[in-house]
């Protein structure tokens, strides 16, 4: 069991509370014993016994409550479509714990398959596990939003609850890659961002070029059918046997609702495919995550790296808002300037196609891939609900994305529009076409 | 699989009220068909039917005043005093099975443990509440029943000072 958070219950003086049940058994007793009294009748003190030595048992037996609460979770790694239990364990001081409800509150990002209330009891010196299944269904940080515990006597007369507002428990769920990877192919991917050989020249297998023999060229690399037709030696030149170095830029752009919520899943799920492609084939993969905060993960090789990728993904699921961003760090120094591109973006944000632009006009092979983004609602409501001035704010960024999406076009990026219904397949096929006739203009 | 439906049944929170509503219009039954005095079965029923709604409404106190009704039709019935035993009883009974169905509501997971102890909660009060009523009648019948005055007016002045100290405290640390 991985702990979250331990809850005292020892010494807590929110637990040594009157609860209603011993209000409304006072109250009865007393009437019952007053109208014996007052109608001179002995037999009406029956209707209020119970409810006297009810009490007096609970004052007589009562205890103050030992014991604590511990609050976790059976797994380290969650993938999204597990099922994960959150456990929480009551532990018993001194004293018997009698009654004990725990209800734990849990983000959207996890489903609950039982309920997450349960009620307890702990002999002394005791510990009794409590498990709640929950499905991770959703990729991203989820949360146990909140846990209370509620502990009484046996009578349910003395007690109370505790609340623990518990923003502390976050869970990182991971984007299930056997999904992903039916989706997306490594050799798609590695056909999408153009050649994946070095613009150097160097000792490969594949041609980069021939040229006349140049003092220091090496003997081996003369083409000797191509001297014999020029009758002066000619050397082939090569590619090095040496993958591109790819990053992966990955907008965690600001916005609200659960269109931002799919735009991020989508664009996540995109990145570490593409990223998984590529590592397989012995590309070092960079992540450039870029929202509130700048997260660079170098260029580098091997399953190990996959998994930091992966899980620095999970980072983009919980961006802050809008209001929050106020400095984003530069982010252009991070890039080599060989390197290939790729970004995942739905360009939204103005700085977002600021720093493709700048890759772009540094000489990087630039693709963007750009996931629409979903309507909050229905057009028509959306269109009533929407204030004047909103709708002309609106308006100006739509122009301003439009401008900036032109420049973006002018400079040669290619930009591919994924849309929600379109499979990844037919984004990556539309991405291919386009770096082969940006290819054939040649540009890099 | 017997013992997992009737677990299922004790940890259900309308079952818990049926059950307790169930009660007391049975013993308002039971009261009225050995009634000395007017027909106050109505008066008994509604006790009941303020219980169930207790149950819904999540109040122990809407509970408190259908046990009143319920009470104050067995006085006004003026049934023999093993049955008013019997109504204190079930009005007991009931008391804890809507604060049971306060618990259960939402369908919590509960050990076994939860009930059993509720109703050996029950069992011991009520075995000891008859005790307490044998000797209470007993002393009432044969000595004066004005000594019952005593001890009442001793809760009646400690509580008063436990929730006056209470408040004082509540209000010092505020």
């Amino acid at each position: 069991m991985i702990t979250f958070d331990v809850i005292k219950l020892t010494g807590n003086r929110e637990l040594r509370r009157r609860m209603p049940l011993f209000d409304v058994a006072l109250t009865l007793a007393l009437a019952a014993l007053v109208a014996a009294i007052a109608t001179q009748r002995p037999a009406l003190l029956a209707l209020g016994a119970p409810f006297i030595v009810a009490l007096a048992a609970a004052f007589a037996l009562w205890k103050p409550l030992e014991g604590s609460v511990v609050v976790g979770v059976d797994t380290a790694h969650i993938v999204e479509g597990d099922e994960v239990n959150l456990l929480v364990d009551v532990v018993a001081g001194d004293h018997d714990l009698d009654r004990v409800e725990v209800e734990l509150e849990v983000s959207d990002h996890l489903t609950p398959l039982t309920s997450l209330r349960a009620i307890t009891s702990v002999p002394a010196s005791g510990r009794r596990r409590v498990s709640f299944a929950v499905s991770a269904d959703e990729w991203g940080i989820a949360k146990v939003e909140g846990i209370s515990v509620r502990a009484t006597d046996r009578f349910g007369m003395f007690g109370g609850a505790v609340q623990r507002p518990a923003g502390l428990m976050t869970m990182r769920i991971g984007l299930a890659e056997e999904r992903l990877s039916a989706n997306l192919g490594a050799e798609q991917f590695r056909s999408i961002v153009g050649s994946h050989l070095s613009h150097d020249r160097g000792d490969g297998l594949e041609i980069a070029d021939i040229r006349p023999w140049l003092p220091g060229d090496s003997v081996r690399n003369i083409n000797w059918r191509i001297s014999n037709r020029r009758q002066e030696p000619w050397v082939t030149l090569r590619h090095p046997d040496r993958s591109a170095n790819v990053v992966v830029v990955v907008d965690a752009h600001d916005g609200t609702g659960d269109a931002q919520r799919i735009t991020h899943r989508r664009s996540a799920a995109a990145a570490l495919a593409l990223a998984r492609g590529h590592l397989k084939l012995h590309d070092p993969v960079g992540l450039l995550v870029v929202g509130h905060t700048v997260r660079w993960l170098p260029p580098r090789l091997g399953r190990n790296h996959l998994l930091r990728i992966a899980d620095e993904l999970i980072s983009v699921s919980d961006v802050p808002t809008a209001s929050l961003r106020l400095y984003r760090p530069p982010a252009l120094s991070y890039i080599g300037r060989e390197t290939i591109v790729v970004a995942v973006s739905p360009l939204q944000d103005p700085l977002m196609i600021r720093l493709i632009a700048q890759l772009r006009s540094r000489g990087n092979p630039v693709v963007v891939l750009e996931p629409e983004i979903a309507p909050d609602g229905p057009p028509r409501l959306q269109a009533r609900v929407e204030r004047p001035v909103t709708r002309l704010a609106r308006r100006f960024a739509l122009a301003e994305r439009e401008a900036g999406v032109q420049s973006l076009r002018s400079h040669g990026v290619a930009l591919v529009s994924w849309k929600a219904d379109e499979p990844a397949t037919a984004v990556m096929a539309a991405v291919q076409r386009m770096r082969q006739s940006m290819a054939r203009a040649g540009v890099r | 699989m017997a013992t997992w439906h009737l677990d299922r049944l004790f940890r259900s929170a309308t079952a818990c009220l049926t059950l307790a509503a169930g009660l007391i219009a049975a013993a308002a039954f039971l009261v009225n068909a050995y009634r000395e005095n007017d027909n106050v079965l109505g008066i008994m029923l509604v006790g009941a039917l303020l219980v169930g709604l207790s149950g819904i409404a999540g109040s122990v106190w809407t509970t408190a005043f259908g046990l009143i009704l319920f009470a104050a039709g067995s006085v006004l019935a003026n049934p023999p005093d093993v049955l008013i035993a019997v109504a204190g009883c079930a009005g007991f009974a009931a008391l804890l099975l809507i604060d049971l169905s306060i618990t259960f509501r939402g369908a919590p997971t509960a050990l076994r443990s939860v009930w059993v102890s509720a109703a050996i909660t029950f069992a011991v009060v009520t075995a000891n509440a008859m005790a307490f009523v044998a000797v209470a009648y007993l002393v009432a019948t044969r000595a004066t029943f004005a000594a019952l005055l005593l001890p009442v007016a001793v809760i009646g002045i400690g509580y008063a000072v436990r929730l006056a100290a209470e408040f004082h405290e509540r209000t010092i640390s505020k």
